[in-house]
């Protein structure tokens, strides 16, 4: 008999915590497994939550009207069905208590043996067909999905049972499990992905009912599943840090004002675009472990010798990232006039595959939509993606006078696996200095 | 703390060198954790010294011999006489082949084997003793895989002539007499090898039935191969004394309450085995055993003290060297922080009867209980090009499908290499293929995985080989 101590549940995806509106059970009551303990309120509804184990309620550790939170002790129980709901995980088969000579029934009948002391046994049990063999009708009937998916969604945190399946006969794919996982982190963006060894909590009886009349449903595009598993990929397997930091444009502003005229005649539409590209090869130049990738496999980090910046390109049918390949040979108007036309065909779908492989590095440009700072997730396997955000017009305070200034925001991701704080830092600083005194540019072809 | 006792801290500790324990040390070691192996026998477990591999060693002996002595193909005849000393002095080398093996990884992937008896002396800690110390040491994580052995019956004490599997296995000569108790897989196998050798042997079970767990088909052939081999079977027997003399042990037995006598030079008893938990010490670690003696886990191998983990023949499933191996592993990965659990659709089980048997996944009734209707095909070996021209057309396939997706869940063979025929059905029921997927795949001819092929044709209606009934 032992003291099991019940955590209080979680009641459904991105349900936190909840209100004890009534005690079913008292302190001393015997209760068997799956009996409700208790009635629960949520903003949603009112749950049962039903007991995990049959023994004595030794303590309600709330009172009524109190909130609990999961993970806090709930209520314990005396008990010895210590690890019973754990062991219900362990996958029954037909072998178990079958002939292979499991070392558990001939056991207790050699121990009664050895009790009575009685000389009359039976030969040769290596088996129990007549006794305890598995309850299969009980069993239920196994999900279908291979070995690999149901690791990639323990991985992940996830009880394969409620992944949807897509494929046949209901069997889940690794798509189905990414497609789990961008929902759940939707739906829920705070809960931990962690897997949970403790005492998986029973499902809270009553469901929770949604108004699905409310909803729109839209299947997902193969770009909108590849963006996503891109994202699922880069998010949980580099664990990334954004450094963010503002640099005084002012002098890139005129003199790209000044350039406009030279451009349109040439018939080329200058952004700022290159500029960057350039900064931040220059920075890359600089800090080698930021234009590499991590071979984790083999143990090493690989510094690529050439620069090919992505450029994430915002498109009808999602965000595609074509690539400048060999970035660190182009002048200002090559690099001008290939970004235009790389992005004019990813927004008409004419962009070719090889176009969008092979970066070493990229950027991201969310100024053009009036966006500030945000956390650029990293275009695995790449170390390191420039988030690119508004020019605003402020006010500085420079060398004690008031100026006007163009302050561009800039916030650099990086996979802190490969390199850290100090020396991304060190690199934004360099990305800042050559924007800010665009003549640097000459120096740094 | 006794005065100079030291306590060395570790990050691993296993306990137990067999198929579980050595497998889970490496796997450990590989992923970065610092280990120790603590064993008090040999490195390889029951399953290298006196299991899985020496038995099979034996029986390939014994079937060698019984080739040569009758002949396989008419025609050639061979002059054959056995040194069984020799037999056994060459089971040992494959035995040591194969431990110096494991032994050889465990130093490669620094794994410290520390010799001795392993017993917790806290939730944390394990005390290890030699025959002339002890030493204490401190762990992070443990994994318990200390195996079992075997059972013995109050009436029948393990003695000179009333002998355990190990002693069985290591036998000097070829005995005229052997008596077995116990029908499993163990007796039939170790039954079957030494009738070879030319044993008379007798085999006292229990139960209505030799290898019970099995299909009645399945245990008819087998029965009908052991006469071949003039095995006695007596069935719904009751072992109820032996009386050792100089040369021989008299076995008393019951069977409908009338009592019956077999002398021979041995008894074997292999009534099944106990799981080593019970000198562990367990008590101060917090660890509480089931009714059954075995340890109580979760789905990662977890006993109830977080940090201490339970594998292979000491928690439930069956008592199988590959359980124990895959376990280790999910354990050692567990252990190292990985999401890694006990997730597997099916356990093959091999018995090295002659002929083979090997199952998988469900049988036709188990399948029925959990799915609405059920589709079965078979295959008999007689209908394989390849299996006739072994001269070994004695066996079938069957396959157990779920009829509504198709999807293969379970098998069973019995035949020539049907140990090896298995993983392929093993491999299809966690691939969740279906019987067309089987039907469809091209195997190679003339080959015995054909027969895979015939038989998912034939629960599908349109098998090549055979005319539908
Ligand atoms: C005759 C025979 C034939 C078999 N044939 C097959 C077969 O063909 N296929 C198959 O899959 N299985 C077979 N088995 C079963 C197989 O051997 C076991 O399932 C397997 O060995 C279990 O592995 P394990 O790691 O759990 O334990 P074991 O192999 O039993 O290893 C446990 C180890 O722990 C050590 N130990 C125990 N207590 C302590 C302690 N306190 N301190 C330190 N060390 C300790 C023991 O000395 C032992 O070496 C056979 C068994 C027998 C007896």
């Amino acid at each position: 008999m032992g003291v099991f101590q019940f955590a209080f549940p979680e009641l459904g995806e991105g349900i936190h915590e909840g209100k004890v509106a009534k005690w079913i059970v008292h302190e001393g009551d015997y209760v068997r497994e799956d009996e409700p303990l208790a009635e629960v309120e949520n903003d949603k509804a009112v749950v049962e939550i039903p007991s995990p184990v049959e023994g004595k309620v030794v303590q309600l550790f709330f009172s009524e009207g109190a909130v609990a939170s999961v993970g806090e002790p709930f209520v314990s129980f005396e008990t010895d069905a210590v690890t019973s709901d754990a062991n219900e995980e362990v996958p029954k088969t037909p072998l178990e208590d079958a002939g292979f000579a499991t070392t558990v029934h001939e056991v207790k009948q050699a121990e009664a043996i050895e009790v009575s002391g009685t000389r009359t046994s039976p030969a040769g049990h290596t088996n129990q067909s007549a006794v305890a063999t598995p309850d299969i009708a009980a069993t239920p009937e196994r999900v279908l999905a291979i070995p690999s998916v149901r690791r990639l969604a323990r991985e992940n945190g996830i009880a394969i049972e409620e992944v949807k399946g897509t494929g046949e006969h209901g069997k889940i794919t690794r798509e189905d499990v990414f497609a789990h996982l961008a929902n759940q982190d939707r739906d829920n963006p705070a809960i931990s992905k962690s897997e949970n060894v403790e005492l998986p909590a029973k499902e809270a009886v009553t469901k929770l009912v949604f108004d699905t009349a409310q909803e729109e449903i839209v299947p997902l595009s193969s770009i909108r599943r590849s963006i996503m598993q891109a994202m699922v990929k880069s998010k949980f397997s580099a664990p990334h840090v954004t450094m963010m930091d503002e640099v005084d444009v002012t002098e890139l502003v005129s003199f790209r004002n000044e350039m406009k005229q030279v451009a349109a005649a040439r018939d080329v539409k200058l952004t700022f675009l290159p500029f960057i590209v350039k900064a931040l090869i220059a920075a890359l130049k600089k800090y080698p472990y930021l234009n590499a990738e991590l071979d984790e496999e083999n143990g090493q980090i690989k510094l690529k010798k050439e620069y090919h910046i992505g450029i994430a390109t915002d498109t009808d049918r999602g965000l595609l990232v074509p690539v400048l390949h060999h970035a660190n040979h182009m002048s200002m108007w090559e690099l001008a006039e290939q970004i235009t036309a790389l992005s004019a065909k990813a927004r008409t779908g004419k962009i070719k595959l090889e176009e969008m492989r092979g970066s070493t590095a990229s950027i991201s440009n969310i100024g053009s939509a009036k966006g500030l700072f945000f956390p650029p997730i990293l275009n695995y396997p790449e170390v390191a993606i420039l988030g690119v955000g508004r020019i605003r017009e402020t006010l500085l305070r420079k060398d004690g006078e008031i100026v006007d200034a163009h302050m561009m925001a800039l916030s650099l991701s990086f996979d802190h696996r490969v390199v850290d704080g100090a020396m991304a830092q060190l690199a934004l600083n360099e990305i800042k200095a050559v924007l800010a005194e665009p003549k640097r540019m000459l120096m740094e072809v | 703390m006794v005065v100079g006792e030291l306590t060395e801290e570790v990050q691993m500790v296993v306990i137990g060198g067999g198929p579980g324990g050595y497998v889970a040390a490496i796997r450990a070691a590989q992923l970065g954790l610092q280990v120790m192996l603590i064993e008090i026998e040999d490195i390889g477990g029951v399953c290298l010294n006196r299991g899985c591999i020496p038995s099979k060693a034996l029986i390939t002996a014994a079937e060698d011999y019984a080739k040569g002595k009758n002949g396989n193909v008419p025609g050639i005849d061979h002059v054959v006489t056995l040194d069984f000393r020799k037999v056994q002095e060459w089971k040992d080398s494959v035995v040591t082949k194969m431990t110096q093996g494991v032994d050889m990884l465990l130093k490669g992937n620094k794994v410290r084997v520390v010799k001795g008896e392993a017993f917790f002396v806290g939730p944390q800690e394990v005390r290890v003793m030699t025959d002339t110390e002890a030493h204490n040491y401190h762990f992070t994580h443990c994994i318990i895989a200390t195996g079992s052995r075997p059972v013995e019956l109050a009436s029948l004490p393990f003695g000179k002539r009333v002998l355990t599997s190990t002693e069985v296995l290591a036998l000097g000569e070829v005995p005229k007499r052997l008596a077995i108790v116990g029908g499993g897989y163990i007796g039939i196998e170790l039954g079957q090898a030494y009738a070879k050798f030319g044993a008379k042997v007798t085999i006292l079970e229990g139960t209505p039935s030799i290898l019970p767990a099995f299909d009645p088909s399945i245990t008819r052939l087998i029965g009908r191969s052991l006469k071949e081999w003039q095995v006695e079977v007596v069935t719904g027997a009751l072992a109820k004394s032996a009386v050792e003399s100089a040369d021989e042990v008299r076995l008393t037995y019951e069977v409908n309450g009338e009592e019956h006598a077999v002398s021979a030079d041995y008894v074997l008893v292999t009534i099944g085995r106990r799981p080593n938990t019970d000198e562990l010490g367990l008590d101060a670690a917090g660890i509480t055993l089931d009714g059954k003696g075995l340890i109580p886990v979760d789905h990662q191998g977890r006993t109830s003290v977080a940090n201490i983990f339970a594998i292979g023949d000491i928690v439930a499933g069956p008592a199988l060297a590959h359980k124990a191996s895959y376990e280790g592993k999910v354990a050692a990965e567990a252990a190292a922080g990985m999401h890694s659990a006990v997730d597997y659709a099916c356990i093959p089980a091999v018995v090295f009867a002659d002929p083979e048997v090997a199952v998988v996944g469900l049988n036709e009734d188990e399948a029925g209980k959990v799915y609405e209707k059920v589709k079965t095909g078979r295959f008999a070996y007689g209908a394989n090009g390849r299996a006739v021209s072994m001269n070994a057309a004695n066996g079938f396939v069957k396959l157990i499908a779920d009829e509504e997706s198709g999807v293969l869940v379970g098998a069973q063979v019995v035949g020539a290499e049907a140990s090896n025929l298995i993983a392929e059905l093993a491999l299809a029921i966690e691939m969740n293929a279906t019987l067309e997927d089987m039907a469809l795949t091209i195997h190679a001819h003339p080959t015995l995985p054909e027969m895979v092929m015939e038989t998912a044709e034939a629960a599908l209606g349109t098998p090549i080989h055979m005319l539908k009934k």
